[in-house]
């Protein structure tokens, strides 16, 4: 099962890369609908280029939240960053804008 | 007196929050079932961490429209259609009862809703019907069988002279008529009026002119008004 990179696919996929774990965080940092972000989450899911599993509850607890479910990025999901940074470069060209910078370390 | 009134910030944050949550769980019976639990548990806990607004939750649709499609193609689509019309016919008494419950539920609606559009929301085919009235003789104190009298000429002529509240009055009888002319003789339907006809529906001929006073007493010429269909059907020829 493979995926198609699109634009949103390759955005995605870097902010996992990036450090964003959360669907809700990678849906902000990507400014992308969460009706956008959540199907790109899981077609990369289901391609394996991410894997996702819950915290622990326990962590979760003590800081009194539910727990939340965590995206990873795969070894196949890395092998196809390349992939997905050529395709947001691409798109910057065709806007006429130089690429953004890759996006900040979730702290 | 409630004891515990919350603040009006409060309960708007609350009220916002609540809604989120009853769409993301309205959302997820769309979810196919293996993966609700999981799917439920992970948007209500990004709801509860982050300021679960509508704004956010709205894509929980999206989302769970996206894994009840997936995988959906014409085959699986025919499929599915295919074991309806197997299922169908395996309980033939089952789609019938179906069948007639639509087809009387159907049936039912259209008509009501015919005599809704001609009497409520079509008026009458002439202006002011607001103002027309008709009216039938009773005499339920008499033990007469039938229930309505007929009218007789003198009643008319009663009622015209005497009911001073009304404009103008008028009485009709509806037959038929035969139409010879160069083609084919036809029957045309008809109305025998009195010459007020055209005043009370408030409609006058427009070619010609309508009925004068005198013109429905016994001796005078025979007149008539054609209607639009049959004159058009008569020209044609």
């Amino acid at each position: 099962m493979t995926v198609r990179m699109t634009q949103v696919t390759a955005l995605v996929l870097r902010a996992v890369a990036a450090g964003h774990h959360y669907g809700f965080d990678v849906m902000e940092t990507c400014a992308l609908p969460s009706g956008t972000a959540y199907p790109a989450l899981r077609r990369l899911e289901k391609a394996g280029l991410l894997r996702s599993r819950w915290e622990a509850a326990s962590a979760a607890h003590e800081e009194g939240r539910p727990r939340r479910r965590t995206y990873e990025l795969t070894a196949l999901g890395g092998d196809a960053l390349p992939t997905a940074e050529r395709k947001l470069e691409e798109a910057c060209r065709l806007l006429g804008a130089v690429p953004p910078a890759p996006p900040a370390e979730a702290g | 007196m409630s004891a515990a009134r919350r603040g009006p910030a409060g309960a708007a944050g609350g009220s916002r929050m609540s809604v989120a949550r009853v769409w993301v769980r309205l959302a997820s019976l769309l979810v196919p079932a293996p993966d609700r639990a999981d799917w439920t548990e992970e948007w209500l806990a990004e709801l509860a961490v982050n300021n679960g607004t509508m704004t956010r939750a709205w894509g929980a649709l999206a989302d769970a429209w996206y894994l009840r499609t997936e995988g959906w193609t014409m085959d699986v689509m025919w499929r599915d259609v295919r074991m309806a019309v197997r299922g169908l016919i395996r309980r033939p008494l089952l789609t019938a009862l179906a069948g007639v419950t639509l087809a009387v539920g159907i049936g039912a609606n259209t008509a009501i809703f015919s005599v809704v559009d001609a009497v409520l929301i079509n008026p009458l085919p002439f202006p002011e019907p607001a103002r027309v009235v008709s009216y039938n003789h009773q005499a339920p104190g008499l033990g007469v069988s039938i229930p309505v009298i007929p009218h007789s000429a003198a009643m008319y002529l009663h009622y015209a002279e005497n009911a001073k509240s009304l404009e103008s009055f008028a009485v009709f009888t509806q037959g038929n008529v035969n139409l010879i002319s160069d083609g084919e003789p036809q029957q045309l339907s008809s109305n025998h009026v009195t010459y007020q006809y055209f005043d009370v529906i408030g409609l006058q001929p427009f070619l010609g002119r309508g009925f004068i006073e005198g013109e429905d007493r016994p001796g005078a010429e025979p007149v008539v008004v054609i209607g639009l269909r049959p004159l058009r059907a008569d020209v044609r020829r």
